[in-house]
């Protein structure tokens, strides 16, 4: 086995990936050979110096493209939806924010749907005829006021502005103000 | 991340609860607005009617009277809230009725509710109020007390000019005492 052989396999010999055969001929070579003995030294202290490296993590954005080429490879084509929070993980706080923002913003858009609806005929007929008859029932109370023989518009009581149209309406005059009677 | 949500979702709630709360208070802070829950301890066993309408049911009954009765529809246009309330009362409450009439009246004027007309019968009290505001009538509020017999609120609110109430009255209200208690029926 040559010199540059054997320089070209330390690494996989060092990680322990060749076959028994490829390392007996390298152990052999290496029994002779001072200068490949210093060099595997040398590979054996770099492969110790890096293992014993704080590991450092990723890069997000490496990540996401080794994730991407995987999930591609695998053929899901659409992006990871929990992705941007994975990697940027936020404060309570801003999550709460968020959330009274989106509810705000959910209830103008209630308010804002509630007008066309307010248009569509939701109603049936029965509803509206009823509606029709609870209005009249509640006028008709109304007019079971005025109509009493003893009803007295008060007028001290009524605002100057509405007072004639008022009286006009309900039929009833200050000939009904009873003496002496207060409000 | 779980206690973000479980902080975030009664905020969620309470926020999409808002617009029935505010619908709800709308109604409630129209100047135009009686509330008569207050007699509602006085009801005892019997008939009761129960009629709310909401500005929506109005408009769409004042739609359908469109081709019609145009001037009366014009006039249905500016009311907010129709509610009739009736229910049958004791005689033997009658004394403690009075007395919260007068509570209530107290009430309405501290809020500027006016009495416009009074009947004062030994049998039945009738008393109408008006809330009013820059010659428009915001509210109008009925309370009729047939001793032994029956309690009838009403409450109308809108923006009724009191020509526009001569228009309802003229044109839907002018029922005879012997038709409202058909028309009770109907609701009974």
């Amino acid at each position: 086995m040559q010199c540059t052989e054997v320089n070209e396999q330390l690494e996989a010999y060092i990680d322990g990936d060749l076959n028994a055969g490829k390392c007996g001929a390298i152990e052999e070579h290496l029994a002779a050979c001072s200068s490949c003995r210093r060099e595997l030294k040398l590979a054996v202290q770099i492969a110790f110096r890096l293992r014993s490296l704080p590991l450092k993590e990723c890069p997000p954005v490496v990540s996401d493209r080794v994730h991407a080429k995987l999930r591609h490879r695998e053929g899901r084509w659409f992006p990871d939806p929990f992705a941007l929070i994975r990697r940027h993980p936020l404060p309570a706080w801003s999550l709460s924010i968020t959330a009274v923002f989106l509810s705000c913003s959910a209830v103008f858009l209630h308010d804002a749907w509630q007008g066309p609806v307010a248009e569509k005929p939701a109603y049936t007929r029965e509803d509206v005829e009823r509606a029709r008859r609870g209005i009249t029932l509640a006028f008709g109370y109304v007019n079971h006021a005025r109509n009493r023989t003893r009803a007295v518009l008060m007028e001290e009581n009524v605002p100057g502005k509405i007072l004639q149209p008022l009286k006009q309406t309900l039929g009833l005059h200050g000939s009904h103000l009873e003496k002496g009677e207060k409000s | 991340m779980r206690k973000t949500f479980i902080t975030a979702i009664p905020v969620i709630l309470v926020l999409l609860a808002l617009p029935l709360r505010a619908e709800d208070s709308s109604l409630r802070n129209h100047p135009g607005y009686f509330d008569f829950s207050v007699f509602e301890s006085f009801a005892v066993e019997g008939e009761t009617v129960d009629v709310s309408l909401d500005e929506t049911l109005i408009h769409f009954t004042a739609a359908s009277m469109e081709e019609d009765q145009p001037e009366l529809a014009a006039a249905l246009r500016k009311i907010k809230r129709v509610a009739v309330r009736t229910f049958a009362i004791d005689k033997n409450d009658t004394e403690e009725i009075k007395s919260q009439v007068a509570a209530v009246e107290q009430q309405l004027e501290s809020e500027s509710w006016t009495k416009v007309v009074r009947v004062m019968e030994k049998s039945e009290q009738v008393n109408v109020f008006i809330k009013s505001s820059a010659g428009v009538i915001d509210g109008l509020a009925v309370m009729v007390f047939e001793f032994g017999d029956e309690a009838v609120f009403v409450n109308v609110m809108g923006e009724i000019d009191p020509q526009t109430l001569g228009k309802i009255m003229a044109n839907i209200g002018a029922l005879e005492d012997s038709e409202l208690g058909e028309f009770l029926k109907e609701f009974e």
